[in-house]
């Protein structure tokens, strides 16, 4: 079942295309890595399919609603929820109240009731203490409860961007290099928190730059370069692809010359 | 026909002297980012020291333009000194809050020193009208315009030929760029607070014998110099210059043919109307130029 | 812990309740309703920049539309402060939603000019609309409230000590609501959005709702204080909306510190009780409050409470 298509989607700044005919597909429970060089247009991707660009040409199609008009807060709405490059955190809140942000996509008792503290809005506090109870221990990280987040290591402040993420029940869930500057054993903890997500039916896309990470756990693999997409399939396809090893090895050349 | 004509040219000069404030303005917001609230205070303080100046000093009316812009451009980097140099790097709002507590220090300052009832700045000038097409004018107005022209004109010049114009474009250009490449960034932000300051001087001395000079008299000459520069584009020169010609025109025949009462709204209301549906201006967009 | 911060609370408010007979002269009274007053206006302009971090300098504009609205409403139509109370704010709310919903789109310094314009517009249409407003002059005889109950009550608010007590019960009542709502989903919503807004947009907060909601319930606090003002001076006049309130409110968000609840409490009494027993001049009052507001932003941008926090986190950790 198609969760996802990006249909023929083209993005132009000026007169550079950063996005060029991009084409695919993500089905339901699906773990897709979308890999590429810098600049290949990874991130521009990321930015159009959860609405905070809109595209030149082409559609993003969700469940069969056309989306690529939607503005960010209703693309997440319906579910496509995504974690950033760069650390993206509620510095100054605890963890816990990090992590029950997300529940504001499923649960919202409503403003009166909130005010007068009326049964809707206890009912919420509850589901959600609940709910972020579930997450910290899915990601091993009750001990960070009342932690403030700013104060956290770099690799706990990644797993508690994903439990922000993961918190809010999403559809779709967009991964911005989740492994970056993560040490060898921090990402295999990553991969399997990530078989994990999809194991409770998260689907998952993942960019990347960490080869073991995206050969390791994504069934499918979509490699873009300049904008266009060069090369879609299994792993073994693409690290057998001719012109995937072009653009990769290019690159080695050109450093060792 | 006349009475077109008549608020027509009450429109330019009037048009004119915003047009000077928000040339000042809009110079400061291109090379520091930020929408100096003391632009009217400057445009109050000149039109004072020049008061000053011809009242104790005896100093000519025409001399006095020239010193009030440079006392007034030194009060100026002092302002910028003190409350633009010191929150260097923060959040823009910050310094709308900066710049209005000094507004608003100065101007109740002036008026406790100077109390709130007007005061006459004397010129040369008869006050008898010179009708002229039907039209009637001052010597005084005619000289305001042509005055305020001519530096319209120089600031442009000065801004293009300049080696400190050349140093300002690339400052509003990109900060960091223009300081590796050898300009004195500190200059730039002194020189450029001290120029905006001095031209809404230059605006409150041609401006102050026609209507009298009170301490408060910034206040809605600032509100006007920011609807001119939001249309005009932030950072755009012509499109200050044209636009404040503009508001000038729209007041005065908004003022003629509508109501005279609610003159300073029109103003207002193109503000708001700009801001909510074409927030980059009429004219233009960023930069310096 | 518990018990110890209940015991500072209980202190506190029964302070709060002997105030006027610690400082007994009708003159004192008069500064703590005014430093009231005041309070009331600092807190709904704190809701709307500590939790949407934006600056409205057109917020006095809430304060007139309330305090013109009971003006009008008493002289005109003989309403009572208790009709006010309520008319007020929902005046303020209106135009709340009507002011917010275009305008909170814009970017900080654009919303601070837009909203100024709005007040400033508002500010005109008071002083030239002489057949309603009676323009520069103001509209005085505003009533004063009673309470009657024929046969067994009939109790009017004619003395400042009594007024004091309807300030404190309005404050508390902002403070409840303020409150309520903090420790609320909504609350929550608004802490996301100040600390990380596009984080919080990105796992689906609707930041332009909450932002509203905010900007709404900020209006409405504001037109409420406007309603308070009008009937304890029982005049009002086109200066509430001009720069003497915008600069009293601003500093004491600021200098009391953003996004705390007791910082504008302490700015209110600072700002209003100070300048009183000094016995300076409007305009001398206004030089202070301008060199204030430029020195607190540049030093202390986080306001008295942020030192305050500040000392407390260092003597946590100390000890």
């Amino acid at each position: 079942m198609v969760l996802l298509q990006v249909e023929k989607v083209s993005k132009f700044f000026g007169g550079v295309a950063a996005l060029n005919g991009v084409d695919f597909g993500i089905s339901s429970g699906e773990i897709i890595g979308l890999i590429g060089p810098n600049g290949a247009g990874k991130t521009t991707l990321f930015n159009l399919i959860t609405g905070f660009i809109r595209p030149s040409q082409g559609q993003v199609i969700l469940e069969g609603r056309v989306i690529s008009h939607l503005p960010p807060y209703e693309v997440a709405s319906l579910g496509i929820i995504r974690t950033y490059q760069k650390t993206s955190i509620f510095p100054a809140l605890t963890v816990s109240q990090n992590i029950s942000i997300g529940h504001h996509r499923w649960s919202q008792p409503g403003f009166w009731a909130a005010l007068f503290h009326a049964r809707p809005h206890v009912e919420e506090r509850a589901k959600t203490q609940a709910r972020v109870q579930e997450i910290l221990e899915f990601l091993e990280m009750t001990w960070a409860a009342d932690s403030t987040a700013r104060n956290l290591s770099y690799g706990d402040q990644r797993k508690l961007e994903m439990a922000i993420a993961l918190s809010s029940q999403p559809k779709l869930l967009l991964l911005d290099e989740p492994a970056a500057g993560l040490n060898p054993e921090e990402t295999l903890g990553m991969m399997r928190i990530i078989e994990k997500i999809r194991e409770q039916g998260i689907t998952v896309l993942v960019v990347e730059h960490d080869m073991k990470l995206v050969m390791g756990i994504c069934e499918r693999i979509v490699v873009l370069n300049h904008g266009t997409k060069i090369a879609e399939g299994t792993s073994e396809q693409i690290q057998n692809h001719e012109e995937v090893i072009k653009v990769y090895l290019g690159e080695e050349d050109e450093e060792l010359n | 026909m006349e009475l077109f004509l008549q608020q027509l040219v009450n429109g330019l000069i009037i048009g004119i002297i915003y047009s000077l404030v928000a040339i000042g303005l809009t110079v400061i917001y291109g090379i520091f980012g930020i929408l100096n609230m003391t632009q009217g205070t400057f445009f109050m303080i000149g039109a004072f020291a020049a008061f000053f100046l011809t009242k104790n000093f005896g100093i000519s009316y025409f001399l006095s333009i020239p010193l009030a812009m440079v006392i007034t451009g030194a009060v100026g980097i002092l302002v910028e000194r003190s409350s633009v140099r010191t929150l260097r790097g923060q959040d823009h709002i910050v310094f709308l809050l900066s710049t209005s507590g000094v507004m608003v220090a100065l101007e109740n300052l002036a008026l406790v020193v100077w109390g709130a009832t007007p005061r006459q700045l004397s010129s040369p000038f008869v006050p008898e009208p010179v009708v002229i097409l039907g039209v009637f004018l001052t010597r005084q107005k005619i000289f305001l315009f042509l005055c305020a022209a001519v530096m319209v004109f120089l600031v442009k010049w000065f801004i293009k030929t300049s080696r400190i114009g050349r140093a300002m474009r690339a400052v509003a250009t990109d900060q960091n760029a223009a300081a590796l490449m050898g300009i004195d960034v500190d200059r730039v932000f002194m020189v450029t607070f001290g120029l905006g300051a001095a031209l809404s001087a230059a605006a409150g001395v041609l401006l102050g014998p026609i209507f009298g000079i009170e301490p408060l008299m910034g206040q809605l000459t600032l509100i006007k110099a920011f609807v001119v520069v939001i249309m005009g584009g932030m950072g755009n020169i012509t499109g200050a210059f044209y636009c404040g010609l503009i508001l000038g025109v729209a007041e005065n025949l908004g003022a003629g043919y509508i109501n005279v009462d609610y003159k300073d709204a029109f103003g207002l209301i193109i503000l708001v109307l700009v801001l909510l549906f074409r927030p980059q201006g009429l004219l233009g967009r960023g930069g310096l130029r | 812990m518990n018990q110890k911060r209940w015991l500072f609370q209980v202190i506190v408010v029964g302070f709060i309740l002997i105030l006027p007979f610690i400082f007994q002269s009708a003159y004192s009274h008069h500064i703590l309703v005014s430093s009231g007053i005041f309070i009331l206006l600092s807190l709904g302009l704190n809701l709307i920049m500590g939790y949407t971090g934006q600056m409205p300098f057109g917020y006095p504009l809430f304060f007139g539309l309330g305090a013109y609205t009971t003006a009008l409403g008493s002289t005109l139509l003989g309403t009572t402060f208790w009709h006010g109370l309520v008319a007020a704010p929902i005046v303020a709310g209106i135009f709340g939603f009507l002011i917010g919903y275009p305008c909170l789109r814009l970017r900080g310094p654009y919303f601070a000019i837009v909203t100024l314009a709005f007040a400033e517009i508002f500010g005109l249409i008071l002083k030239n609309w002489v057949s309603l407003t009676r323009g520069s002059m103001g509209i005085p005889g505003i009533s004063s409230p009673k309470i009657v109950i024929p046969g067994l009550i009939d109790f009017t608010f004619n003395r400042e000590i009594k007024w004091y007590y309807l300030v404190v019960a309005i404050c508390a009542l902002y403070l409840l609501v303020n409150r309520s709502l903090i420790r609320s989903y909504v609350g929550e919503a608004w802490l996301a959005i100040r600390e990380n807004e596009d984080l919080a947009e990105a796992v689906a907060v609707n930041t332009f709702k909450w932002k509203m909601v905010a900007f709404i319930v900020g209006a409405m606090m504001g037109g409420m204080a406007g309603c308070v003002y009008a009937h304890y001076y029982n005049i009002v006049s086109p200066d509430l909306v001009g720069l003497y309130y915008v600069t009293i409110a601003f500093n004491i968000v600021i200098i009391g510190g953003r996004g705390s609840l007791l910082g504008p409490v302490l700015g209110g009494i600072l700002f209003t009780a100070v300048p009183e027993y000094l016995r300076a001049s409007k305009d001398l009052r206004q030089v202070i409050f301008g060199v204030i507001m430029l020195l607190g932003i540049i030093f202390m941008p986080q306001g008295i409470m942020g030192v305050v926090n500040d000392i407390r986190d260092r003597w946590f950790r100390g000890r």
